[in-house]
């Protein structure tokens, strides 16, 4: 099985190298038309709510997936296993939700937690420096976020690159030979520029708690916005011909700090160069579809997110995914129902995962031709090439 | 075996044995520069250790005087915190002050096997706490405003499990 | 009685009286030291130095009673030690450190077997806090002579000629260094001379032999 799954990326990466450069132009207009009933719409919001459907989707699937030749073990792999967590809801109760972003008790955990809250407040003492840089190089990876977050001297300590590279040569080190180039010993050991990000997506492909994390699969979308999607600025649209039985889209975000923040983070960052992270901000949607199904991105392009919702497609079998965009998304105001919005949709959609940053997939599908994809005439290649 | 005195912060003198005192790397580069015994009566002060800082670490170096040393390449080693042996779990039960406080006299007084163990605890008693817990339980003080632990909060994301 | 009191200006001079207090013990002790060593009584000397870099160590975080009283206090031992130096504070610091690690050097030197290893390290300490100090560069070029680095201690004895050219010492030690890399040059040569002219003979496996030597 394993040896098979293996050959098959091997093909799938060679035609994919040869058809480059054909595949947007023929086969997108050649499979849109083939296509039984692939609904793209963007419509001008104001015409019509979206009808609501709350019947769950499994059913369905699991029928359309059976019918498919593929075995079930390589249909399942970890990002279709987010598929049974989906839980479709209301595009009602989203706008809900949206209303009521900054009651603290809607947001995720995390958040709640790390809230200061009024009645908690103690003076405590201002423990020196060297505690804290005696005690950042005793910190697991995943305590990092919290430790740095308990004082400045605290934040300063995780702030040079000479704790970065020891925290790399203490948990990546070993581990090299499965990483890519720029995540290397030699680019580590060499250069200070942006060595925070490359250590932490080093930690995502190396460190066991972490790889647990990916492995547990990207998260299917929630309630509310825990991924930390709204307001963030569409970049590109990128459709992606067939990859094993799936037709990918990607769409990139990017949150844009304003100015406040940027000035934040510079007062409290104290190496620029160490900090640097061009990806910083930036997520990446990734939408699995039965169909292929084009959609141009020319209008939502630069628009901020403001909802994204999952419903039950219309054929019942998958799901229809709602992505709603504003041109001055504000997620302290309750929003407009008649605001001057666009709304996408796709219909229908299998799975919908989000990926930041320090995803491994995340660089991975910028680094991997990501645009220049396979016809649908080549041999379907296995799913798993994701995981590479 | 000689002895060497060792007079803490509030002036307490402590007569060590020189196997015990040659834990931390300070005293020892003296005492052998000066040939691993000293001629002068005058205790060695150590401005930075109290008596009971001075007393807990001398009882570590006592128990721990025929380790052997340190491995040299410790900086690229995944660093374990749940290897601490029994004796130093049951020394570590101290408050949180002591505990820091021990971390630093360590690393004034340069002993390694002490400065992991003490920062070893410290870190297995940070983990699974959010920052206002740890802040509670050792007493820190918060210097972020609102918007600054916003930010840093933001800066973290990818520690999160998401 | 658990809430420490919050800093004030009050407190921080205080915890500046503190480390003035430590750094002139530390020039009493350098002082002592100066005196042993001029009667030449070097292990006192050298055990007053240390004395003296034991007050500055970490100077800028404090100990005091405070602590335990904060631990009484019953929630937390640590008081605040954190303290800022003033600039003049920090520069007397770094002259005594300084000072104290060149004459550890120099005591170290008139030891009977000295340790080189150490002195090396010493002078270093003091390079790291003035890259000019023509003492250090000549301690550490005799070092390194007798560590057998003869190219590096020609090159450290070069660095303290050019602040003193005259010096006899430095000069001395200079043509040590000369003479001894003229013979480990002549040896060297003798030994690729031996290896060619076996080469030369056309006998086989001239590295192993040569090793066999």
């Amino acid at each position: 099985m394993y040896r098979r799954k293996k050959r098959r990326h091997r093909n799938w990466k060679k035609t994919a190298s040869t058809k480059e450069a054909s595949f947007l132009t023929d086969v997108t207009v050649q499979e849109s038309a083939d296509s039984p009933t692939p609904v793209v719409a963007i419509r001008k919001k104001n015409l019509s709510k979206s009808s609501l459907l709350q019947k769950h989707a499994m059913d369905g699937l699991s029928d359309s997936l059976n019918e498919e030749t593929v075995p079930l073990d390589e249909v399942e792999n970890w990002y279709d296993r987010d598929l049974s967590e989906v839980d479709n809801y209301l595009d009602d109760n989203l706008e809900a939700e949206v209303g009521r972003e900054h009651v603290p008790k809607e947001k995720g955990k995390i958040q709640s937690k790390n809230c200061k809250k009024p009645e908690d407040k103690h003076i405590g003492r201002d423990y020196p420096a060297d505690l804290w840089y005696l005690l950042a190089d005793y910190i697991a990876p995943e305590d990092i976020g919290c430790f740095s977050a308990l004082c400045k001297k605290a934040l300063h300590a995780t702030n040079s690159a000479s704790f970065w590279r020891k925290l790399y040569n203490r948990y990546c080190k070993h581990d090299s030979a499965s990483l890519p180039n720029r995540l290397q010993p030699y680019s580590i050991r060499n250069s200070d520029d942006c060595i925070r990000a490359k250590v932490i997506c080093a930690l995502y492909r190396v460190y066991p708690p972490f790889q647990e994390r990916i492995k547990k699969g990207v998260r299917p979308l929630e309630d509310g916005d825990s991924h930390g999607l709204y307001g963030a600025v569409c970049q590109f649209v990128c459709n992606v011909g067939r990859v094993g039985n799936h037709y990918y889209h990607f769409i990139k975000f990017r949150h844009i700090s304003s100015v406040t923040e940027q000035n934040l983070r510079n007062s409290l960052v104290s190496s620029p160069s160490v900090w640097r992270n061009p990806s910083e901000g930036e997520i990446l949607l990734r939408v699995a579809c039965p169909l292929f199904q084009p959609f141009s991105s020319e209008h939502i392009m630069g628009l901020q997110l403001a909802s994204i919702s999952l419903s039950v497609s219309r054929d019942m079998c998958y799901n229809r995914l709602r992505l709603e965009f504003e041109r001055n998304y504000d997620k302290k105001k309750r929003r407009d129902p008649k605001r001057n919005g666009i709304d996408m949709y796709l219909d229908p959609v299998i799975h919908v995962s989000v990926m930041h940053w320090w995803h491994p997939l995340f660089h991975d599908s910028f680094a991997q031709p990501v645009s220049s994809q396979r016809t649908l005439r080549t041999q379907t290649p296995v799913d798993n090439h994701w995981d590479a | 075996m000689p002895n060497i005195k060792l007079q803490s912060s509030d002036g307490e003198v402590f007569d060590v044995d020189v196997d015990v005192a040659k834990q931390s790397i300070t005293i020892k580069t003296m005492l052998e520069d000066l040939g691993m015994d000293e001629d002068d009566d005058e205790a060695i002060p150590l401005p930075n250790v109290n008596s009971a800082i001075l007393g807990k670490v001398l009882e570590w170096c006592q128990f721990h005087k025929d380790d052997p040393p340190p491995p040299e390449d410790e900086e690229n080693r995944e660093k374990r915190t749940d290897d601490l042996c029994g004796f130093d779990i049951d020394f570590l039960k101290v408050d949180q002050g002591t505990l820091f406080e021990l971390i630093l006299a360590a690393n004034y007084l340069d002993i390694k096997g002490l400065l992991d163990a003490s920062c070893k605890t410290v870190a297995n008693m940070i983990k699974g706490k959010t920052p206002e817990e740890i802040r509670k339980t050792f007493n820190i003080k918060n210097d972020f405003t609102p918007a600054e632990e916003e930010q840093v909060r933001k800066e973290n994301s990818w520690c999160e499990e998401k | 009685m658990a809430e420490a009191a919050p800093l004030d200006d009050g407190d921080l001079s205080k915890k500046q009286a503190i480390a003035l207090k430590r750094i002139d013990q530390g020039e009493i002790y350098k002082q002592e030291g100066n005196m042993c060593y001029r009667e030449k009584n070097y292990k006192k000397a050298i055990g007053k130095y240390h004395r003296a870099l034991l007050q500055v160590k970490d100077v800028d975080r404090q100990d005091g009673q405070q602590m335990l009283k904060g631990m009484m206090g019953g929630v937390s031992g640590v008081e605040d030690r954190s303290c800022q130096l003033t600039a003049t504070m920090a520069e007397r610091v770094k002259e005594l450190e300084m000072s104290c690690y060149n004459n550890l050097a120099a005591c170290l030197l008139h030891d009977t077997n000295p340790n080189y290893e150490r002195v090396k390290e010493y002078c270093q300490n003091v390079l790291k806090l003035d890259e000019q100090n023509r003492k250090a560069w000549y301690r550490q070029g005799v070092a390194l002579y007798h560590l057998k680095d003869y190219e590096e201690a020609q090159d450290c004895l070069n660095r303290a000629r050019k602040k003193v050219p005259k010096d006899p010492d430095i000069l001395r030690y200079l043509n040590l260094c000369k003479e001894a890399l003229s013979k480990q040059l002549q040896a060297e040569k003798h030994r690729y001379q031996g290896m060619f002219q076996k080469m030369a003979e056309g006998e086989e496996e001239v590295i192993e032999m040569d090793d066999d030597k």
